[in-house]
Formats: structure tokens, C-alpha cells, sequence
């Protein structure tokens, strides 16, 4: 069976003017895709705006863009792994100690 | 089926052609402060072709008459070919740029409801583990 492909690429989006200010969006993009002429097709595409670059007349300044949401998914799935983990270790340790051994 | 194929060849190169512009919005000023609406987009999209033999033959149809076996006759020399596909894109908000007099900044966009459902889901996993501990602890010492 064969695999996606998948490539992710940082792209440049338009520049933004607003007043004196110059706005350089950069985007993330996210592309998995699985070719197969004779028998599909299967693309999928991810935007995620990664930063900006505000440019004033003087200086520029760099802001990331985060995914508030997404930062605390990911934590509440890391601490999931964690208490299974955990609790698995204390059930195998526990199971472990307590069963009967040769010579005893 | 040269159609279908030249349709795949198109799509296939959707994804090479994505404009990255539509995960900012259209800027608005409000009082002197401008916002920028920016998303999170993504879309996806898939097709498939098969065929095969025709399941069309004499033998099947010696109960429908002449005419339709004559039909039959003819068509099963040629394979049965079908094609389908869907798409589907969603675009969902996650933050929004302010330019102002005091300066650029970025306030990011929070779904509540999707936090509030995992906390419960991680809640009721949490005392499923903690459960399961418990009772491998207390069967083992009893």
C-alpha cells in the first residue's frame, strides 16, 4: 500500500499595508497528498499562519502567531498519556511484587 | 476513462496552487485600531475510479426474453467502470492582529467548547485510571 506524501513548506503570504506599517504574514503549509492515476486521488491541505513581520519606518519587529487552542489540546493529550502511563506502571509493579516466585 | 484521469491530474495539482492569503482577513479599522482576522484553513479532497467485468452476461439473463439477452450479448464484452469523490474545507478562527497607536499585537482566539469537552473527556479518563489502580491495588493486598 502505498503512502501519503506529505510536505510542509512556509510561505509567504501578500504583504498587508496598514498606515505606516508594513505586515510580512508567513503561513505554514501543510500538504499530504497520495497520487495514484489509476486508481484516485487524495489531497489534503493545512494553512496555519505561523508570524508576522511588522515593518515600521524605522525598525521591524517579529510576532508569532499561536494556536491557543491547539497548545492546550495538545497538553490535555500529553497529561492523558501520562496518567495512563503512570497508572499502567503501577499496575504492572504492583502485579510484579505480588506474584508467587520460584523458590519461595 | 481519459477524462477521469486528466480530472486527477488536475486536482493533483491543487495543492501547489494554494492561496496562503486567505488565512488573513480583509483588515477593518474601528476607532483608529485596525483588526485583522486570521484562520486556521483546511481542506480536503479525494477521488477514486474503479472497474471490472460486467456481471451481464447470457447465463444470467435466459429469463428475460430475446431481445434482452441480445442486449446482454453485446454488453458483456465490456468491463463496468465507476467513479466517486467528495471534499469537504473548514476554516476556523484563531486569532486577530491590532494595529494601533501603541503598537502591533496579536490576541489569540480560544474555543472554550473544545477545551470545556476535552477537560471532561480527560476528567473521566483520568478516574477510569485512578479506578483501575485502585482496584488492581486493593484485589492484590486482599
Amino acid at each position: 500500500m502505498k503512502l501519503p506524501e506529505q510536505r510542509i513548506r512556509l510561505v509567504a503570504a501578500d504583504p498587508i499595508e496598514v498606515g505606516t506599517r508594513r505586515l510580512l504574514p508567513s503561513v505554514l503549509v501543510n500538504t499530504a497528498s497520495l497520487q495514484s492515476p489509476d486508481e484516485g486521488t487524495f489531497n489534503f491541505v493545512r494553512l496555519r499562519p505561523a508570524s508576522i513581520v511588522v515593518e515600521n519606518e524605522d525598525n521591524a519587529e517579529w510576532i508569532e502567531i499561536p494556536n491557543t487552542t491547539e497548545n492546550i489540546l495538545s497538553t490535555m493529550a500529553a497529561a492523558a498519556a501520562g496518567i495512563a502511563l503512570v497508572s499502567s506502571l503501577i499496575i504492572a509493579a504492583s502485579l510484579f511484587l505480588n506474584s508467587p516466585r520460584e523458590g519461595r | 476513462m481519459e477524462a477521469i484521469k486528466e480530472l486527477f491530474e488536475r486536482l493533483d495539482k491543487v495543492p501547489e496552487e494554494v492561496n496562503v492569503n486567505a488565512v488573513f482577513g480583509t483588515p477593518e479599522t474601528i476607532d483608529g485600531i485596525t483588526l485583522i482576522p486570521v484562520a486556521e484553513i483546511t481542506y480536503g479532497f479525494g477521488a477514486g475510479v474503479g472497474s471490472g467485468p460486467s456481471n451481464q452476461g447470457p447465463e444470467n439473463d435466459e429469463c428475460c426474453g430475446d431481445e434482452a439477452a441480445a442486449d446482454a450479448s453485446t454488453a458483456a464484452g465490456e468491463a463496468a467502470l465507476g467513479a466517486g469523490g467528495g471534499a469537504g474545507a473548514k476554516a476556523r478562527p484563531i486569532a486577530y492582529i491590532t494595529v494601533g497607536p501603541e503598537g502591533t499585537s496579536v490576541q489569540s482566539i480560544v474555543d472554550e467548547q473544545k477545551i470545556a469537552l476535552a477537560g471532561i473527556l480527560l476528567g473521566f479518563w483520568a478516574i477510569g485510571w485512578v479506578g483501575l489502580v485502585l482496584k488492581t491495588l486493593s484485589t492484590r493486598h486482599s
